[in-house]
């Protein structure tokens, strides 16, 4: 389903419509809480808040109107008022500089998590594996090659069209003309 | 190469590109920034199974809930028209035995009829919790009997506390222990379950701070 189908879906309230949306965008959701709130279970809430809180306001998203940046601002705004909350509780921590206070990441920081997320969940399987390995596991195309049991020449190709396509994505949060 | 085509080398290979400029420093900057975010746990984190259920079920009980109220609504009106047409005689003595039976419903039935039942679930924190919230509308608020089972008893010095969740946030409707085993729990409301369809209980600490822990025990269901 495309962008617009999925919005129109969602608009109904339906709960297929839900399960599309939720399908396409609980990953970036959760992973934008996850960096807010730094904590799996609160991150678990905000995603559930998200989503119900979306379906509430279906009917004030115009046709027409990007459902990404709808949903990425629902999402942020149920994070941070969770943060809000989880920041009356006190720590059991004694200040020692101002190097212990932690702040929310920033709204820029954020956004770029959120593009990087969609961007990631548009890969294949296979491209989405390889890259995954390489930057998050911090393996070398050899070492991934014999963890996935392929030739080192399908990870290269695949790890190439890859970070092509994600730079294709991304290239905007990079300011670089296409 | 154009400056996508730089892009994606940076990504893929980083600071070991030979012998490429970056664009320009902004640039640089840029692909620095999502590089390192592609490191990042939060980006190849799974949101934790079972919560599409859990929002489509909270969807299907608001549905639920605003369905309820309307057959309401339209079985008050329909009433209302009926007795507006019976002759005035048998509405006299219609009223006389209606008057008789709400005291006779007053004595037996102090909270009046049960409107609405919400179920709730555990959650990972207590998976064998269950529970099944009464909702009884009055004229002081909703009288709320949540029968519990499967919830331990919370530890000293720590407590459960339900709430009721709406878009325009989160309203308390009480406290509790459970140290006497399974039961049923008394709970009032000033906020009504059209405007706040989610009843939870969270796990808080007797640490004099009235924000909820975040740590949801229970949660409503269709």
């Amino acid at each position: 389903m495309d962008e617009d189908g999925l919005a129109d879906a969602f608009r109904t309230g339906d709960a297929d419509g839900v399960r599309a949306v939720y399908e396409r965008y609980s990953g970036p959701v959760f992973t934008i809480a996850l960096r807010i709130l730094g904590d799996r279970e609160l991150a678990a809430d905000a995603v559930q808040v998200t989503f119900l809180n979306a379906w509430r306001a279906c009917g004030s998203l115009d046709p027409g109107r990007p459902l990404a940046p709808w949903l990425f601002t629902i999402a942020r705004r149920a994070a941070i008022d969770l943060y809000r909350r989880r920041a009356h509780v006190p720590e059991p921590v004694e200040l020692q500089d101002e190097t212990t206070i932690t702040l929310p990441p920033s709204m820029e920081g954020i956004w770029e998590a959120w593009q990087i997320r969609i961007a990631l969940d548009m890969l294949t399987a296979e491209e989405r594996e390889v890259v995954r390995a390489q930057h998050f596991g911090g393996l070398t195309h050899a070492q991934i090659a014999k963890q996935l049991a392929v030739p080192v020449g399908t990870v290269k190709s695949r790890s190439h069209r890859a970070h092509r396509r994600l730079a294709s994505m991304l290239g905007h949060l990079a300011e670089v003309a296409a | 190469m154009t400056s996508q085509e730089w892009l994606a080398s940076y990504l893929e290979q980083g600071a070991q590109m030979p012998g490429m400029d970056a664009p320009d420093t902004a640039t640089a900057d840029a692909a620095r920034r999502l590089r390192g975010l592609l490191a990042a746990p939060e980006l190849w984190t799974e949101p934790p199974a079972g919560l599409l259920d859990q929002i489509t079920a909270s969807i299907t009980a608001s549905t639920a809930n605003v369905a309820t109220a309307a057959r309401t609504a339209r079985a008050a009106r329909k009433d209302s028209r009926r007795r507006a047409r019976m002759p005035r005689p048998a509405g006299a003595a219609a009223a006389a035995l209606l008057a008789a039976a709400a005291v006779v419903i007053g004595i037996v039935v102090t909270r009046g009829p049960v409107t609405t039942d919400v179920d709730l679930a555990g959650t990972r924190l207590a998976p064998a919790a269950t529970a099944v919230a009464k909702l009884h509308a009055t004229p002081s608020g909703l009288a709320i009997e949540l029968d519990v089972s499967g919830l331990p008893p919370s530890p000293p010095g720590s407590y459960y506390q339900a709430w009721m969740k709406g878009p325009h946030g989160l309203v308390t409707i009480g406290t509790f222990h459970m140290r006497g085993g399974p039961g049923t729990v008394e709970l009032w409301s000033a906020v009504s379950l059209a405007g706040y369809p989610t009843i939870t209980v969270t796990r808080e600490r007797e640490d004099g701070n009235p924000a909820s822990s975040g740590q949801v025990v229970l949660t409503s269901r269709p």
